[in-house]
């Protein structure tokens, strides 16, 4: 454990009276209906999000209000975060995501300033210079080790798999490492999913009947830290995708594989998987509202945050793209509020 | 119209080798227009049903993309996207379909991932509706390759028929009436010149024999 959980006192009671600000279900159906992009960005105007949309030139813009939002939260955790070593761990994956991108970058020689994220532990220019000198040596050792082999990996799919994999292995033995169980569970629930749902995804993959080019991509894509090993995706590579969902009847989430995997087998698509998924970790995470003083519910809060702007994301690419709103609905994840 | 010759018996001979000439190439034309117009057809509707294809699977695709795009940020679908693992090499050069040069497209995959499987991206942290989408695309970029090849061959093969069918035109409708014209006129003139250079004559031969009686 890091530091005491009073030591949180003043940071919980910031994101609980935060937390009422989100955005409610109402107003993400209300979202949902609008006719049109610009009258989305109407009703989102009424909101906290006022500022922001007032700022922007055109609807096609609307990335720019999630971007400056997220720098928002992260500026507020900086500021309010007790123990940023703790909190910082779950903006790790903006860093993670800058690297992919630079490393990327530095491999195909092309310019990448504008598509790096704001949001990381680490200022996207610092990230820049140690790609561009291959020095990590500021980074977490388990990550500047990842990173070193990622510069070297051969093609593109292994910058980001060996980075993914480093990630989720670091977060997950520092929150076992510090004794944040709640924590820990979070990470190990979420790459079981992403896990399963990596598996679905593999097994999709036009890479024929050959199972041991499907265990080949597994193994390239299993990310560690979960309850459930690699041996354990191998072994079930040629079994029936129902019989697969059917292992986890008797887990919490059995129904969001086997619901998952019903849509799967019947439409073809993961859109029904991702939602329950992402679902499912929403109602763990939502537990932390029980707990008094901690990191948890400012890890609640960043969940919400991250959450409230996804639906935003898809309310707005759907009707950009003229997706009708049951299409939309049947993306929208529940709201934490 | 006739055309303004000298009425000679000279320029009747050439005149007339022109005519024959220029029906000739009216016949070759007319046949040349046809054929043309019948492996047009063909093409056309091969595009139209490949390009229908296309156009469903793509608006598939693109609809995938969508939902992807929905539940990624911005920066992760870019990073995603970034940096292509199949490398395709495309090879142009020009096939001869009744003299008009349309283009011939051959391809081979190159680079580390020749299989549609090989997605450029992890899966941590990229939507399922992505790979849907890509493996679509990967699918689809053959005949997408053969569209181009065989749209661009019907605009061409259309300009050629239409070019085709001006010179046909022309021929039958302004150039053998044109050149028919002018030949009667020669004719008729020549003939106009013989019965003139006879009755000349037949009068001289009046008159000196009116002398000599």
């Amino acid at each position: 454990m890091i530091g005491k959980r009073t030591d949180y006192a003043h940071a919980v009671t910031r994101v609980r009276a935060l937390e009422t600000r989100l955005l409610d279900k109402a107003r993400i159906d209300r979202l949902a209906e609008a006719e049109d992009a610009a009258a989305v960005l109407k009703i989102l105007g009424e909101s906290d999000y006022g500022a922001e949309v007032s700022r922007l030139d055109s609807v096609h813009d609307y990335e720019d209000i999630l971007r400056q939002e997220m720098v928002a939260v992260r500026e507020l955790f900086q500021k309010i975060s007790p123990h940023p070593q703790l909190t910082d761990l779950f903006f790790l994956k903006y860093d993670i995501l800058n690297l992919k991108i630079l490393i990327k970058g530095k491999r195909l020689q092309q310019q990448v300033d504008d598509i790096l994220v704001y949001a990381g532990t680490i200022a996207p220019s610092k990230l820049a210079a140690m790609v561009a000198e291959g020095r990590y040596s500021e980074l977490p050792p388990e990550i500047a080790r990842a990173a070193e082999e990622a510069d070297e990996a051969a093609d593109p799919q292994l910058v980001d798999t060996i980075l993914d994999k480093a990630h989720y292995s670091y977060l997950s033995s520092y929150l076992s490492q510090h004794r944040q169980e709640f924590l820990r569970e979070l990470i190990t629930l979420k790459v079981d999913l992403t896990n399963i749902k990596s598996f679905i995804r593999v097994r999709a993959a036009a890479v024929g009947e050959d199972p041991r080019a499907r265990g080949e991509l597994m193994e390239k894509v299993f990310i560690p830290g979960g309850k459930l090993d690699l041996d354990f995706f191998l072994t079930q590579i040629d079994e029936p995708l129902p019989a697969f969902g059917d292992r986890f009847a008797r887990d919490p989430w059995g129904p969001v594989v086997a619901e998952g995997i019903a849509s799967f087998e019947q439409e073809g698509s993961l859109t029904t998987y991702e939602k329950l998924a992402d679902d499912y970790l929403g109602s763990y995470i939502k537990k932390a509202g029980l707990i008094s003083f901690g990191p948890e519910p400012l890890i609640a809060y960043l969940w919400a945050k991250e959450n409230e702007l996804q639906l935003i994301r898809i309310i707005m690419v759907g009707k950009i793209n003229g997706l009708s709103t049951p299409d939309i609905k049947k993306r929208l994840r529940d709201v934490y509020a | 119209m006739e055309l303004r010759v000298n009425p000679t018996r000279m320029e009747l001979n050439r005149l007339k080798t022109r005519l024959a000439m220029a029906v000739r190439g009216h016949k070759l034309l007319k046949d040349k227009r046809d054929e043309l117009m019948r492996q047009f057809l063909v093409m056309v509707r091969q595009n139209k049903e490949l390009r229908e294809q296309i156009e469903e699977r793509l608006a598939q695709s693109f609809r995938k993309f969508t939902g992807a795009r929905a539940v990624m940020s911005a920066e992760a679908m870019e990073e995603a996207l970034m940096y292509p693992q199949l490398e395709l090499k495309v090879q142009l050069s020009i096939q001869n379909i009744m003299s008009v040069r349309t283009p011939k497209i051959d391809w081979e995959k190159a680079g580390q991932g020749t299989t549609e499987a090989a997605y450029p991206y992890g899966f941590a942290e990229t939507s399922g509706e992505l790979d849907e989408s890509i493996a679509t695309l990967a699918e689809l970029l053959p005949q997408l390759l053969e569209l181009a090849e065989v749209e661009t061959a019907v605009t061409r093969m259309a300009e050629e028929i239409e070019r085709t069918r001006r010179r046909v035109n022309a021929l039958e409708h302004v150039m053998i009436p044109d050149l028919e014209h002018t030949v009667r006129y020669i004719t008729m003139r020549l003939e106009e010149n013989e019965r003139a250079n006879l009755t000349r004559l037949m009068k001289v031969k009046d008159i000196v024999r009116a002398k000599s009686v």
